[in-house]
């Protein structure tokens, strides 16, 4: 069992998200893995608005999120639920601590200082993002560049296609 | 009161030019798109436009529980008389820009009260 999705958006619980993947995906539950944001009140409210309404949304570390998705895996509702994490370090770090992550969807990361290179089509990474999604590759994680279901995608073989053999 | 419009893409501008044909005259509204910016360098970008005045602002967006909507909230925090309003409209605009002489609490209930009375069914199918 997997679950609906993984993705990394830099904009946390937005539109796209809301409406785009929980709604043309049978999304039950939606949760935002985010140390900063489960560790602020204010911010945590801001973003738990920006949920859809009939999808319960949680706002967990990214520790947290990694347990509680094992208990959904072990329970049965991993297949009903999206994870997003901000950055690819965030979603390695939520592989590394175990869950059950098979495949990721990069649906929003845009351009900012520290992210000056554009990889494709509105998608933007640093130094930072490029180790950390080819650390996913290692992982054997597949990687995609989709800003929501049904628009156009490329995969991150594509992008940055793996070292030849020896 | 200074007032900024908020949206995806770049509608929000074709918006204020749209309010400037109906009303030349009044405050000045700015734009800010969310293109390019991830949510927290969206509220850095609004949260410098804030400081640019002291005094009371409007940060009208395209939809509240958005991105847009979250970055004006981060970007608000605590600064006093600061509204945020979604589902930006040009009768929300247009208020704005004609309603200079009102105090704030009153301009943005007109606002909101316009913004909502032009969303109407305009016409039953026969």
């Amino acid at each position: 069992m997997s679950l609906l999705m993984a993705r990394i958006d830099d904009r946390l619980i937005h539109q796209q998200v809301a409406d785009g993947c929980c709604r043309s995906l049978p999304a039950r539950r939606l949760i935002l893995a985010h140390d900063e944001v489960a560790g602020d009140a204010t911010t945590r409210r801001v973003f738990l608005a920006a949920g859809p309404e009939d999808v319960s949304t949680e706002i967990l570390t990214v520790a947290e999120t990694a347990r509680k998705l094992a208990q959904l895996e072990a329970a049965g509702e991993l297949e009903s639920t999206i994870v997003v994490t901000a950055t690819p370090a965030d979603m390695v770090r939520l592989v590394e601590e175990g869950a059950p992550v098979t495949a990721v969807t990069v649906g929003g990361m845009h351009r900012s200082p520290r992210r000056p290179e554009e990889i494709w089509s509105g998608f933007f990474v640093g130094e930072s993002e490029r180790r950390a999604l080819l650390r996913l590759r290692d992982l054997g994680i597949h990687v995609v560049f989709q800003t929501v279901p049904g628009a156009v995608g490329r995969a991150l073989r594509e992008l940055v296609p793996p070292p030849g053999p020896a | 009161m200074k007032a900024l419009v908020l949206t995806h893409g770049n509608w929000g501008r074709e918006l204020i030019e749209a309010a400037r044909d109906v009303y030349a005259e009044g405050p000045p509204v700015d734009f800010l798109s969310n293109a390019d910016f991830g949510v927290q360098d969206l509220a850095r970008e609004i949260t410098g436009w804030l400081s640019t005045h002291e005094g009371p602002a409007a940060i009208l967006v395209d939809v509240g529980s958005g991105s847009c909507g979250s970055a004006a909230l981060l970007a608000a925090g605590e600064r006093p008389q600061t509204w945020i309003l979604g589902g930006v409209n040009l009768p929300m605009v247009l208020t704005f820009m004609t309603g200079a002489g009102l105090a704030p609490d009153e301009l943005v209930s007109k606002m909101i009260d316009r913004a909502l009375n032009a969303v109407d069914l305009v016409r039953m199918p026969t």
